[in-house]
């Protein structure tokens, strides 16, 4: 006796390879209609997607032409890519996972904002207002849960709510979402908690990247005060084992970056991070080289960490710098950076409150060389302390100060002579 | 018409309704009909296990819808407790349940959500009882429209010939 209704069966089959089938040949627009649209919704910001390509058997998707508009400026995309090639593991989808095999970007364009305690921020001032002040790491996390979410077939048929019994006015606790069931079988009353869900040990990732490349990126950083952007241009770079949940994933992320500094000019960049979030720790670790950087146009960003630079009028120099910073448990290890400051001239008017001696000083064409002990105490960066060891050295062309010591009094050269005295 | 024409005329209304299907198609078909009914669809889980159930097997189509119909007398009733219910099952074993429900592909059934687990149980309770209704309904149906147990009622009633 036939118990299974076969055709049926095999239409169904049939009916979800050709579904497949069609996904993967003919409704590339739908799917390109329905990403844009949910990444606009996603990340408050207009995304457009030029073209798409996608095949379900190889589950590798390329995207061109992918930009995100500025909410504040509309004239502006925050982000551009020319070629996004996604390749997925489709095995991992059966876990309710997306894990990424690979993703390549090339010819790339990104703009960071500067916020005003100097973290960078993919959005624009307007777009993290709008956010209601949610950090963007957790509100990225958040939007690849809800991704990971929607790709639950089941979810299609459980759009419309179910009706909930009306909670009884006196509910004992209403902010807990207690509500009381009318018995039906048992006569006393039964407290049920409206909504519950078990909750399931989750401990891998959502969304996992395996491996990162990017070539041919620009990056604009836009600072918080007042000054001119700064363009990295021409980097290659790569980023391994990108998860939305780094706590639950034991290998670090590692990320190696080089590229130029300033629009038009050819100061190298080589930067390389290892970031371990596993477990609950933070180490990270930050090995870097940067060369002939002009001063004048990093300085917008440096006003944002440290106060020396909005009272130092500089007008001119040239930065090179190199070192190894490291974060254990949360905390700056003791380490240094090398610092080298080619042509600089600027006056020390500002630093006349601390140092009297400074106030009429003024250098030109000075190469100015250091190294800079780094530690947990706040700011991290101790220059003082750089004088303090002399671990300076510098190389004075044209020097001018003005000392009238009849205004500053007979203490006035302490801070010059007790160092020459020792 | 005759009150012993009752029966045969029922018979051949049912049949006129539902053709011929054989009673292991009518009371599965109606049982699946059923737990369908009870089902919102807002439960996808369960909705789309008695759905696949309902096209896959060799189901009776309107001995389906009538047991929707039945069912969806009972769906408010039903609606109401399955938060209690799969909130109980899923609270009474919680170490299995997370082994279970975090497994590949069972993950997207949404099972430990309380209300789609209440759904699942309390939808397969009803197939249960409708099953044994109708198949209890059939049987009895088959008794008593067989000549034989006409001929052994009548029997009781008429008066043996004395030897």
């Amino acid at each position: 006796m036939k118990i299974i209704r076969w055709p049926v069966l095999t239409f169904a089959l049939l009916a979800l390879l050709t579904g497949f089938f069609a996904i993967g040949q003919f409704d590339r627009n739908v799917i390109r209609g329905d990403v844009e649209s949910v990444a606009t919704e996603a990340l408050d910001a207009m995304v457009r997607v030029g073209g798409l390509d996608m095949s379900v058997y190889r589950t590798s998707i390329r995207l061109d032409d992918v930009s995100v508009v500025d909410p504040g400026n509309k004239l502006k995309d925050i982000f551009h890519a020319s070629v996004v090639d996604i390749d997925a593991d489709m095995a991992r989808f059966f876990e309710k996972r997306i894990v990424l095999r690979s993703v390549a970007l090339s010819n790339g364009y990104l703009r960071l904002n500067q916020t005003e305690k100097g973290r960078f921020d993919f959005l624009s001032d307007a777009a993290v207002g709008g956010a209601a002040g949610e950090p963007t790491l957790l509100r990225v996390s958040r939007i690849l849960s809800w991704t990971a979410d929607q790709v639950n077939p089941m979810n299609v048929l459980a759009r419309a709510p179910l009706p909930l019994p009306v909670p009884a006015p006196d509910s004992p606790d209403e902010v807990e979402r207690y509500t009381r069931q009318p018995p039906l079988v048992k006569k006393e009353a039964e407290q049920v908690v409206r909504g519950f869900r078990l909750k399931l040990p989750r401990d891998y990732p959502d969304l996992l990247v395996n491996a990162l490349s990017a070539e041919g990126v620009s990056i604009e950083l836009v600072p918080y005060h007042r000054g001119a952007s700064v363009l990295f241009h021409g980097l290659r770079g790569g980023a391994t084992d990108l998860s939305s949940r780094p706590s639950k994933f034991p290998k670090p992320i590692v990320a190696w970056l080089t590229g130029y500094v300033g629009a038009g000019t050819d100061s190298p960049l080589i930067a390389a991070t290892s970031v371990d979030l596993y477990g609950g720790r933070t180490n990270v670790t930050v090995e870097f080289s940067v060369t002939n950087v002009n001063l004048l146009a990093a300085l917008p960003f440096i006003r944002g960490y440290t106060a020396y630079a909005a009272m130092l009028d500089i007008q001119s120099g040239v930065l090179t710098a190199h070192g190894k910073i490291e974060i254990r448990d949360g905390r700056p290890a003791p380490g240094s950076v090398y610092c080298r400051i080619d042509g600089f001239s600027g006056s020390f008017a500002a630093l006349g409150k601390e140092f009297p001696w400074l106030q009429d000083m003024t250098v030109s064409d000075t190469t100015l060389e250091m190294v800079v002990p780094i530690d947990a105490k706040r700011p991290y960066f101790h220059l003082e302390q750089a004088f303090e060891k002399q671990q300076m050295r510098t190389s004075i062309k044209n020097f001018k100060l003005k000392i009238n010591a009849k205004e500053l009094g007979g203490d006035a050269l302490d801070g010059m002579l007790k160092k020459g005295r020792k | 018409m005759k009150t012993g024409e009752i029966i045969p005329w029922c018979a051949h209304a049912v049949r006129k309704a539902f053709g011929h299907p054989s009673a292991f198609r009518v009371a599965p078909s109606i049982a699946a009909g059923v737990a369908l009914g009870v089902t919102s669809p807002a439960c996808a889980t369960a909705f789309v296990f008695w759905l696949a159930v309902i096209l896959v097997f060799r189901t009776h189509l309107r001995s389906v819808l009538a047991g929707v119909l039945a069912g969806l007398a009972f769906k408010p009733f039903v609606a109401a407790r399955c938060e209690a219910v799969g909130m109980r099952l899923l609270r009474a074993h919680e170490e299995f349940w997370r082994e279970m429900l975090g497994a590949p592909v069972i993950c997207y059934f949404q099972l430990e959500k309380a209300r789609m687990m209440g759904a699942l149980v309390l939808s397969a309770r009803a197939f249960a009882v409708a099953l044994v209704a109708v198949a209890a309904a059939i049987i009895c149906y088959r008794v008593i429209s067989s000549p034989r147990f006409r001929a052994f009622i009548v029997s009781l009633f008429t008066p043996k010939a004395s030897a």
